[in-house]
């Protein structure tokens, strides 16, 4: 949470803002809401975000909906595949407190304690135009040089890892279906 | 040493060798290397001297003629160049007895074929040469043996068609030398010349492996020793191009056949031979693109490029002759380097299948290097020395407007792209296996060659007057025109260029890039099993190498196609049931047939004689 | 020499800003066709030199030096290509030199992404090549045309030759000026020939493992390298210009008409990419070639 950043960071910053990539890891329902937001009529494109393929290219990874314990442990290796600077989104109830399966034995409840969020867009679903704004304000988010996830995640790692094996197990699983 | 007697010790030290390596094999096959390395050194540096020799007669008119005319010198230095790299490369492999002395004859006989100054003298050193070569074909494999049996009855179809005309050139011409029968030939009705070019060039294409006679390459080349394949590639079908040479530019073919019709400008004997190449480009670029043995594939290269040299020297003009010359330069030197890159990555894994390795550029280097310069340059790019050549041949196509030609020039230049790009796909780039990762590099003395192969390559490639300033030597020797070049500047009718131009923007582009890519930030090094695997987990690494039928698309286009060893294959099965026809008829196993026989035969001498 | 070199900076200068400016302006012409606004015209800028400040991985050395081999390669191609009265190499630029100056591109980029050890980077590549093969035929062989009828194969000499003979090539050949074009579609990479890249299938196949510099590098060798393709058809057919406005202004229109067109279809697999070359074009090809040589004088 710097608030002085240098000229340098300040257009990288905007670079960053205003040309966003978005891999949507749409692990749930969410998902749905996504193309009306990207098509004519709620169009996401004017605002430089556009689908991307790999996590590689990617900067922002949109959670979209609840996550199993299977699907974390593919998020995480997701995320930890991407380049910094990067940024996550959780999308829906679902990240934020559970949403309606938050007594489920099979879902994790808060996605913040496994990998670190930058913003969260509630509700269950978000309409586009609730999207829309939401992205908005992490673009200025990260005007400001407010959006240091991945800066939280590099320094405490151990934390990270705590959690995730407490909820997980092991992360990359390692059985016979994946020799 | 003159190179009477250079032919003359090349010949004796055959089973001198084979004495040696029964006592010792490596001292032989480095007594090898040696007297190949002297006869190149002495090969090349002899440039210049004009002599020719007669030796013992055969009959009264017949003599052996040697000599070193400027065409002798080309031809003769590239073929030593491939042979004395190969000996120097095969000193690590399997040595026997029985395969120097081969080695020994094969080179002998290539020496004195490509030094002959008559057709009787290369016939016969030729086919020295191609009698040791097919018994080296078959020395490590068992299925070889059919595939030499391939290889000898094309051979035989070239064989007995030169033997044929040089008999017949004799009888109509009175001289087999090859001036005096280009002076002759001007003057002999048409059907005599037609006769002698038809005869000679069925020699030439067999020779060469060029379509309608290209089926044994893939199998010999593909079965014989590891270390053979570049001297069989690289210089043994270049004697075939001597031949076409002599045949095309030293005989001058485009004046001579100038009252036959034209077709676009060009006579029709040498249109219909041009065609053939053209055929011969478009058929060995398909099918190399669906194999997947590394060394079946660098065989049909080989048919395509046969098809460019045939093209080339058949259309004829003073570009496309320099362009055919310096491209059988190029492809030698490129078709013994890739054979040799394969050699040393077979020697380390055992394998030649594409997709039965990976990801060997961290293990071996320098193979990847060499191999990846001699795809560049068969692949025709600049600043390799196979541009040279294809721009070459180009311009003379733009200059005398021949779309069809100039259709199979341009399939096989691209479609080389496809194929030489999948070995380099499949064993050196990718993922590693673990049974691969404790090689190393091949050894010295195969790397060394390589490296040779390799520098000359490109250096023909910055430099490529200096090729051409020799080739422009052998083409006014026999009275063609000579390609106009300054230090740097090829200059054509129809455009020009200049190699160290090319060479230094793209030195300037290379540095802006890399001038981008050192200011931003370091990049982290990660192995190659940490990729992007849509979330999965994958620890097997042959998992995530793609390289088998890495053309499946194209390959599915292309599957009913006629395919001429189907054909060929049908025809020997056709002669066999006949064989077996007459012998159920006329040799059967009852003795009442032979009785019904006999009585039909006394009936019918009955009713004749009375 | 001077000259030269101020001549190659401006040509690169030009080059670079008018292509990737052209390139957002065709997102936004996209975005219109579909109904919607789309982004802001100098997008790619910020999409290029974003890349450009990201973190990046890479998977050794023949990773790094295939991209560094794809981008030099494309950025000495561009320098041959003359653009209206900017000419580095009045003479010297000849149509074969520049093609395959711009296959080195080609071969570093594969070369890198399948030193990634990706499949998907592979099956991209592959396409591609197989691709390749069937764009570039047809239009070889009308280039092979318009070399005979001018007697020069060298592209400023071309550009000359037009302007002073008063009369384009498109109106002199248009089937060939057809057919190039074409094929100039398939060069670029857009619908319906796009399937090499392909993102939902394989994953953006070359592109795959790709992140930060590399990304933002070959971003920039694809700007650079429809520059080339583009500034190819200008000046061979539509008589490049007589001064660099004249020229980009042509340019504009060109690369207009092939973003419309491709803005509205889907994508071919290779295999019919392939066959599709290989029937009318190539046909028509020849027979413009045909006329050329047979019919029309020299």
């Amino acid at each position: 949470m710097s608030n002085e950043q240098t000229a340098w960071e300040k257009v990288a910053n905007m670079l960053r803002s205003r040309s966003l990539w978005m891999l949507y890891y749409c692990t749930g329902c969410g998902a749905i809401e996504l193309p009306p937001t990207m098509t004519a009529r709620f169009d996401m494109e004017r605002f430089g975000i556009g689908p991307m393929a790999t996590p590689r290219q990617a900067d922002i990874l949109l959670v979209t909906g609840y996550l199993s314990t299977k699907t974390l442990r593919r998020v995480v290796y997701s995320y930890e595949q991407m380049q910094a600077p990067k940024y996550i989104v959780g999308f829906g109830s679902c990240t934020l407190n559970g949403g309606i399966y938050y007594d489920s034995y099979a879902t994790i409840n808060r996605l913040d304690l496994y990998i670190p969020v930058d913003l969260y867009l509630a509700g269950c679903m978000p309409r586009p135009e609730a999207i829309v704004t939401g992205f908005n304000e992490l673009m200025k988010k990260i005007d400001r040089g407010e959006a240091t996830g991945w800066k939280n995640y590099q320094e405490n790692h151990e934390w990270y890892r705590k959690n995730q094996i407490d909820a997980l197990g092991e992360v990359y699983v390692h059985d016979e279906f994946h020799e | 040493m003159s190179i009477l007697t250079l032919i003359v010790v090349s010949l004796l030290a055959a089973p001198v060798l084979y004495v040696v390596a029964r006592l010792n094999r490596r001292i032989a096959y480095v007594a090898y290397a040696g007297l190949q390395l002297l006869s190149f050194f002495t090969v090349f540096f002899s440039r210049g001297s004009t002599l020719s020799y007669e030796v013992i007669g055969i009959t009264e008119r017949l003599n052996f003629n040697f000599g070193l005319s400027p065409a002798n010198w080309f031809f003769g230095s590239i073929v030593m160049l491939v042979i004395s790299m190969s000996a120097v490369f095969m000193l690590p492999l399997n040595k026997t007895p029985a395969k120097v002395m081969l080695l020994a004859l094969v080179s002998a006989g290539a020496l004195g074929a490509v030094f002959s100054m008559d057709f009787l003298t290369l016939l016969i050193f030729w086919e020295i040469s191609t009698w040791a070569s097919l018994i080296l074909i078959i020395q490590d494999r068992e299925k070889s043996v059919k595939e030499a049996i391939k290889y000898v009855s094309i051979g035989a179809v070239g064989s007995y068609a030169m033997l044929f005309s040089v008999f017949y050139m004799l009888r109509e011409l009175d001289a087999i030398d090859f001036s005096t029968v280009a002076v002759r030939i001007e003057k002999a009705p048409v059907h005599v010349q037609l006769v002698i070019f038809i005869s000679l060039s069925v020699m030439v294409l067999a020779k060469l492996g060029t379509f309608p006679l290209h089926t044994w390459l893939r199998g010999s080349h593909s079965c014989a020793p590891d270390e053979f394949s570049p001297i069989l590639s690289g210089a043994m079908t270049k004697i075939g191009a001597f031949l076409l040479f002599i045949v095309a530019v030293m005989i001058p073919s485009l004046k001579i056949f100038s009252q036959l019709p034209l077709f676009n400008g060009i006579p029709l004997a040498n249109y219909v031979l041009a065609a053939l190449g053209g055929v011969s480009i478009v058929v060995g670029t398909v099918m190399a693109i669906r194999m997947e043995d590394a060394k079946e594939l660098i065989a049909f290269s080989t048919v395509s490029n046969s098809g460019y040299i045939v093209l080339a020297l058949a259309i004829g003009g003073t570009y496309a002759t320099v362009g055919g010359l310096m491209h059988v330069l190029n492809h030698a030197i490129a078709s013994a380097a890739m054979f040799m890159a394969v050699a040393a990555v077979a020697y380390r894994t055992g394998t030649t299948k594409i997709h039965e390795m990976g990801g060997l550029i961290v293990k071996m280097p320098v193979s990847f290097a060499a191999y990846l310069v001699a795809i560049i340059s068969v692949a025709g790019i600049p600043p390799t020395s196979g541009f040279v050549s294809k721009w070459l041949i180009y311009q003379q196509l733009v200059q005398d407007g021949l779309p069809f030609l100039a259709f199979a020039a341009f399939f096989g230049s691209i479609g080389s792209f496809m194929y030489v790009f999948k070995p380099l796909a499949g064993i050196f780039l990718g993922q590693l296996k673990p049974e691969h990762r404790s090689l190393k590099e091949a050894p010295l003395a195969m790397v060394f060659p390589m490296a040779f192969l390799t520098l000359l390559t490109v250096f023909w490639g910055i430099l490529p007057s200096n090729a051409i300033r020799a080739i422009n030597t052998v083409t006014e020797s026999v009275g063609a025109d000579s390609v106009r070049i300054t230090f740097s500047r090829i200059i054509a009718l129809t455009g020009q260029w200049d190699s160290i131009l090319v060479t230094g923007v793209f030195a300037v582009g290379f540095f802006l890039a890399l001038l981008i890519f050192m200011k931003a930030k370091r990049a982290r090094r990660v192995e190659l099993m940490d990729n992007y695997t849509s979330g999965e987990f994958i620890y097997t690494a042959e998992l995530y190498h793609f390289s088998y039928r890495m053309y499946r698309p194209f390959d599915r286009m292309f599957e009913r196609w006629p395919s001429m060893e189907m054909w060929l294959a049908s025809l020997s099965d056709k002669i066999r049931e006949l064989g077996h026809l007459i012998r159920a008829v006329f040799f059967p196993k009852n003795p009442q047939i032979y009785v019904a026989y006999a009585l039909v035969v006394l009936l019918g001498a009955f009713w004749w004689l009375r | 020499m001077i000259i030269t070199i101020l001549s190659a900076i401006t040509l690169l200068v030009v080059a670079f800003c008018y292509t990737v400016t052209l390139e957002g302006l065709a997102r936004k012409i996209e975005a219109r066709i579909q109904r919607r606004y789309g982004p802001p015209f100098w997008q790619n800028f910020i999409d290029i030199f974003k890349g450009l400040t990201k973190h990046s991985i890479s998977h050794g050395f023949i990773f790094d030096f295939g991209v560094l081999m794809a981008l030099g390669g494309t950025i000495a191609t561009v320098l041959f290509i003359p653009a209206g009265s900017i000419v580095v190499f009045p003479g010297l630029d000849n149509v074969f030199v520049v093609i395959y100056l711009l296959a080195i591109g080609l071969l570093g980029m594969a070369m890198s992404a399948v030193g990634s050890g990706n499949p998907n980077a592979s099956i991209g590549i592959g396409r591609a090549l197989t691709q390749m093969l069937g764009y570039e035929l047809p239009f070889m062989i009308v280039l092979l045309g318009v070399f005979f009828h001018y007697r020069t194969s060298s592209l400023s000499e071309l550009v000359e030759l037009q302007i002073s003979g008063g009369s384009y090539n498109a109106w002199i050949m248009p089937i060939g000026a057809i057919v190039a074009f074409i094929s100039l579609m398939g060069m670029l990479g857009k619908k319906p020939f796009d399937t090499f890249i392909a993102p939902a299938e394989i994953a953006s196949g070359p592109l795959v493992e790709y992140s930060g510099k590399y990304l933002g590098m070959l971003l920039i060798q694809h700007a650079f390298a429809t520059f080339i393709e583009i500034g190819l058809f200008v000046n061979l057919f539509l008589g490049g210009g007589r001064t660099l406005w004249e020229f980009l202004l042509k340019f504009f229109l060109v690369y207009f008409l092939a973003v419309i067109i491709s803005s509205i279809m889907p994508r071919f697999r290779v295999e019919q990419a392939v066959k599709f070359y290989w029937k009318w074009p190539l046909i028509l090809s020849f027979a413009q070639v045909v006329i050329v040589v047979f019919a029309m004088g020299r």
